[in-house]
């Protein structure tokens, strides 16, 4: 392994270091509804549309594990949601977006919030159906209204990192595209 | 984009698989135990600073919750302030109509109750009230105005169709015919003085009058009933070489209390 790798991983490590303690250990604490952004499913797309795909998957392979570990819902439940969500959110990226721009950022964030909300949902009900565990009803109220926070901190969550993105990587297409950025080419 | 390969996503899902059956088969215990060992300190350190944050912030909604509620509080203290100095009032009018109806129903007068409508003290002497009832109402200048306790308040001087204007008995421009309950009845004219007190004048050296005594109303005049309470007498001025004598007389009515009077009508 050269240096090179080295700090590759090192970087890859504290990364999901980060993500990890911010998800687990800041937001559970966060007043109010901030504590049901998903900060790692951003995370994860932003490497998905800015970085690399496997990396991606390899990043969501961790972190799942590292959820599962930490929390204590059913094993498995966290790491099938996120790869479920990648998934979704990479042929969604090859077939359907054109280009990487806001919009599609957000409408990314907006299914992949939905679609890892599913995930759990269902393995939620499904472990507690084989293991005769408490679980809820699919569509409960209240589940509904954590969705609707979930969308809306996740969106704006994605906003901010997306310009914060767009300062750092030339990847990505600000929101409004200056003409004169564009003609003199 | 680069493309998924196909084979990595099957490596990714046998992975996945292969944790599963791990865990469940308890084997990945180990290293599940080494895993939360390194996560769980800094994850508790991070929880606590962050939740410094949330007890500012639950703090900060307390204060303003609070604030919101010290506002409303203090709203409906004005307005129970508000309604309890008029249901104050009400309880003094009540009281004051109860005793007028003590005095005034065993006699089976004829009466006209009116309200204090307003004071002409511009001069702070002339002690002049306004009633709420006039010539429509059968209130006439001349009659007597009493207050709950059958006490004489004053006369009415003038009166138009609903009002009245009632000079009270301190007032100098009032003049009453009284008599001294003393063992003569001794009769005077009772005039107001600097709208502090009542000096009857006119009254016979030979007549004997002294401290105490009660002043009431003679009958003399035409609109006035006697017996109406006007006073005691607090001083007796008598000169040797003068033809009359006078009296000082308190009257019993503070006349500021005076919120709703009884016109008596002959």
């Amino acid at each position: 392994m050269n240096l090179k790798t080295f700090w590759q991983y090192f970087f890859y490590s504290f990364a999901i270091l980060l993500v990890t303690e911010i998800q687990l250990g800041a937001l559970p604490a966060m007043p109010g509804v901030l504590a049901y952004t998903d900060v790692a499913i951003i995370f994860l797309l932003v490497v998905l549309v800015l970085y690399d795909v496997t990396t991606a998957f390899y990043f969501g392979l961790m972190l799942g594990i590292i959820f599962d570990v930490l929390n204590f819902w059913s094993f498995g439940q966290a790491v099938i949601g996120i790869e479920v969500v990648l998934v979704v959110c990479y042929i969604l990226l090859t077939k359907v977006f054109t280009n990487r721009s806001l919009y599609s950022f957000l409408a990314l964030t907006l299914i992949a919030t939905v679609v890892y909300w599913l995930a759990i949902r269902i393995t939620d009900i499904t472990t507690g159906f084989v293991f005769s565990a408490p679980s809820h009803l699919f569509f409960n109220p209240v589940a509904l209204r954590l969705l609707g926070w979930k969308i809306g901190l996740n969106l704006i969550t994605s906003a901010i990192t997306f310009q914060i993105a767009t300062f750092i990587s030339h990847s990505l297409k600000p929101v409004f595209l200056m003409k004169s950025n564009y003609v003199n080419r | 984009m680069k493309k998924l390969n196909s084979k990595r996503l099957s490596l990714i899902g046998a992975v996945i698989a292969l944790l599963l059956f791990l865990h469940y088969s308890r084997l990945l215990l180990p290293v599940e135990g080494f895993m939360s060992q390194i996560f769980n300190p800094l994850t508790q350190r991070l929880y606590g600073a962050t939740s410094h944050l949330r007890f500012f912030y639950e703090e900060q909604t307390d204060r303003r919750d609070l604030n919101q509620t010290v506002k409303d509080l203090e709203k409906q203290v004005s307005a129970l302030t508000q309604e309890n100095a008029k249901l104050k009032l009400l309880d003094e009018e009540n009281q004051s109509l109860r005793n007028y109806l003590k005095f005034l129903q065993p006699r089976s007068r004829h009466y006209v109750m009116a309200n204090v409508i307003g004071r002409e003290d511009v001069d702070q002497i002339s002690q002049i009230i306004i009633l709420d009832k006039g010539k429509q109402d059968g209130v006439l200048s001349g009659y007597a105005v009493v207050n709950e306790n059958g006490h004489i308040v004053g006369k009415v001087l003038e009166t138009k169709d609903h009002e009245a204007q009632v000079c009270l008995v301190t007032s100098g421009r009032c003049q009453l015919a009284v008599a001294i309950q003393n063992q003569n009845r001794t009769i005077g004219i009772a005039k107001g003085e600097l709208g502090l007190v009542v000096k009857v004048d006119f009254i016979p050296q030979s007549e004997q009058i002294e401290k105490d005594q009660t002043v009431i109303t003679s009958g003399l005049e035409k609109s006035i009933e006697r017996g109406l309470v006007v006073g005691k007498i607090t001083e007796v001025i008598k000169q040797n070489n003068e033809l009359w004598q006078t009296a000082r007389v308190e009257p019993l009515v503070n006349p500021d209390n005076l919120l709703t009077v009884a016109v008596m009508q002959p």
